[in-house]
């Protein structure tokens, strides 16, 4: 294969140093997605979901955060090695991102307008300037392309005069207007009500569709990723420990931790909640050895105490780091 | 024959959030609860969904005494909850409450022991109380040295687990739920979850779990209300209520849950589709408050407030499209 994959990060460690030692969080991540894929990306609160999507944007706090080791390709370049200049043309057309909360996502003294048109404003070549009425209708077209209606004056209101819905819409709408290649959406509907949350994410599948981009979709919903994705990334304590088509993964989850989760989701055809998994999630102060899902796991060996699992290959696409799967797998 | 534990009785509570007018005379007020009635059976679970500004966390803040009701009366075994000016001692120790997010309901700077005794001093005073904190942190399945900790050196779930202990130290008959599990990651929801079933079945409990999550509502509850901007508009047992929604915005509801399942998916009313969002309770639309999103409105609902119509047994639903055909033959 000549064509590099869209993103490829291998063996990502980031650490946090904080009062009293060094937190791991990230413990040797891989990933990859191709070009037009819709990948997700679930796991519960802390696996470190988010600090790996910020990773790859380059826009983790350094210090505290550190990268030891890893690196980050984006169409084959290696992101951790971009100088600045070259970043901010990865940022913005390359890869975009939004937010789970929009509120916090949007500064509260600029309005609208002055805050989309200095997006897009960011985004041109330096050799192609627009003009100042170009960028406003560029603007108005963004708007408008998240069906929000009157976009003239939302352009002059500010973030604290429109509802959740109608923000996080501006989001989206900020996040396309420069085009991305790559389309990073964290827990895109979590902080909204869930007829508002149906709402912003067919308006999201719809324009990823017609425009085909490629996106990554954080979220700890398995609903929403069985609803939007072509293929999943599970993610626990800072490790990827299943990988499959979105299809596969719901039909046959193989790592305890992915059967664990999914039975823990409370059915609409009733017959009662599984009592979830055992245990929490580790301290990344000082994270258990070997896998670090042995404390919680019904099926721990006494291999999983001492050992890291690799990430056995079982089909094209579907991978799974556990011991379990020594035998009927290959390694990779 | 079940027995009626709490009764609400077009319940109202409105909020002055300012004034307008020349003489800024005119006060302008929130409608959050605008006239919801409803029981709660002995030994049920009776749940309350919505989404936010429904109205539903005030429905259980005014049950627990926190608001007094604009209007409206609630009666908890035939006796009025608001007959005093100040409830009651007894009547206090029988209605406890968890919050949704255990991180600040539990005071920070006490210690797990002192959170759990506080309620025994109060209405308890004469029990051995270290013997009872221990009882009640095994009760929610904590071990003994627990008592000794803090809240921040607990997880999230096991700081919800104290909440349960502080509101069961009372020994209450009737618990309002707050969205105990919203602020819980999924894995460690359904082991509250079934605590707090098996408690209820030890103790003979009666709950009103307050929740936005249909699903989790399905495999919880034996009733279930929804509620939008202060109103009831559905009250059915749970079974019939998911395999027969008639609410509009019940079904959208429904249609909006991402699911896991194919099995599921056929649950959803497939034609709805959501719409519009949730009008400011500030300034609610005229007639039926769901008109603007509703797909199925008429030129009625615009200008009459639909009242609520038995269409099965023990099925409510207030709308326009059932008020005349079904309804008013019963």
């Amino acid at each position: 294969m000549t064509v590099p994959p869209l993103i490829e990060i291998k063996n990502l460690h980031v650490h946090f140093s904080v009062y009293g030692g060094r937190l791991r969080v990230l413990d040797g991540v891989n990933f990859f997605m191709r070009s037009g894929e819709r990948v997700g990306l679930v796991g519960e609160t802390g696996c470190g979901k988010t600090t790996t999507m910020k990773a790859i944007l380059r826009v983790l706090p350094m210090p505290p955060a550190r990268i030891p080791q890893g690196e980050i390709y984006f169409k084959g370049r290696d992101i951790l090695k971009m100088s600045h200049n070259e970043l901010t043309q990865v940022r913005g057309r390359g890869i975009s991102m939004i937010f789970q909360d929009p509120t916090a996502a949007l500064n509260p003294v600029f309005s609208v307008g002055e805050q989309l048109e200095a997006v897009i404003r960011h985004s041109l070549d330096r050799d192609k300037p627009l003009s100042r009425q170009e960028i406003h209708q560029r603007a108005v077209a963004s708007l408008q392309e998240v069906a929000l209606a009157d976009p003239e004056r939302l352009l002059r209101s500010y973030p604290i005069q429109l509802s959740g819905g109608m923000r996080q819409r501006v989001c989206i709408g900020m996040a396309l207007a420069t085009s991305p290649e790559v389309l990073i959406a964290d827990e895109p509907g979590t902080s909204l009500d869930v007829t508002i949350q149906d709402q912003i994410l067919r308006l999201l599948r719809q324009l990823v569709e017609e425009r085909n981009t490629s996106i990554i979709l954080i979220t700890h919903t398995l609903g929403i990723v069985r609803e939007m994705t072509d293929r999943v990334y599970v993610m626990y304590a800072g490790n990827m420990v299943e990988v499959a088509a979105t299809k596969e993964l719901f039909s046959s989850p193989l790592h305890p931790y992915t059967r664990g989760l999914m039975d823990a989701v409370p059915r609409l055809t009733g017959g009662g909640v599984s009592d979830g998994i055992p245990g929490r999630i580790p301290n990344y102060l000082n994270p258990p050895p070997g896998c670090r899902f042995h404390p919680r796991c019904p099926q721990a060996m006494d291999i999983c105490r001492q050992e890291k699992p690799p990430s056995y290959k079982l089909s094209a696409d579907h991978e799974v780091a556990c011991f379990l799967y020594r035998d009927s797998g290959k390694e990779t | 024959m079940t027995t009626d534990i709490l009764t609400v009785t077009d319940l109202k509570k409105y909020f002055v959030i300012g004034h307008s007018g020349l003489l800024k005379r005119e006060p302008i007020t929130v409608k959050a609860v605008d006239g919801v009635s409803f029981t709660v059976r002995e030994g049920e679970t009776f749940g309350l969904v919505g989404e936010s500004g429904s109205g539903k966390s005030t429905v259980a803040y005014t049950t627990i005494g926190m608001y007094r009701p604009t209007a409206g009366t609630i009666s908890f075994r035939g006796q009025n909850l608001f007959a005093n000016k100040t409830r009651p001692l007894a009547l206090r120790k029988e209605i406890q409450i968890v919050y949704q997010d255990p991180g600040s309901s539990l005071n920070p700077r006490r210690s797990i022991k002192e959170i759990i005794e506080l309620p025994l001093q109060i209405h308890r005073p004469d029990t051995n109380r270290l013997e009872q904190v221990v009882r009640l942190l095994e009760m929610v399945e904590l071990p003994p040295d627990y008592m000794y900790k803090y809240p921040r050196m607990l997880g999230g779930g096991e700081k919800q687990m104290v909440a349960i202990a502080r509101a069961l130290a009372t020994e209450p008959s009737f618990v309002i739920l707050d969205e105990p599990t919203s602020a819980l990651d999924v894995s460690i929801q359904g082991k509250i979850i079934n605590l707090l079933l098996r408690l209820q079945k030890e103790f003979h409990l009666s709950y009103l779990f307050i929740t936005h999550d249909l699903s989790l509502m399905r495999n919880v509850a034996s009733r279930v209300a929804i509620m939008y901007l202060g109103k009831i508009c559905e009250v059915a047992e749970t079974a019939e209520f998911f395999r027969n929604p008639y609410h509009p915005y019940t079904q959208m509801l429904l249609s909006s849950i991402p699911v896991v399942s194919e099995e599921e998916e056929k649950l959803k009313p497939q034609k709805i589709i959501s719409t519009g969002e949730i009008p400011s309770p500030v300034n609610v639309p005229s007639g039926c408050s769901f008109h603007l999103r509703c797909p199925a409105k008429t030129d009625i609902c615009s200008r009459v407030d639909p009242v609520m119509v038995e269409v099965e047994e023990g099925h409510m639903v207030r709308c326009h499209l059932y008020g005349q055909s079904k309804g008013e033959s019963l």
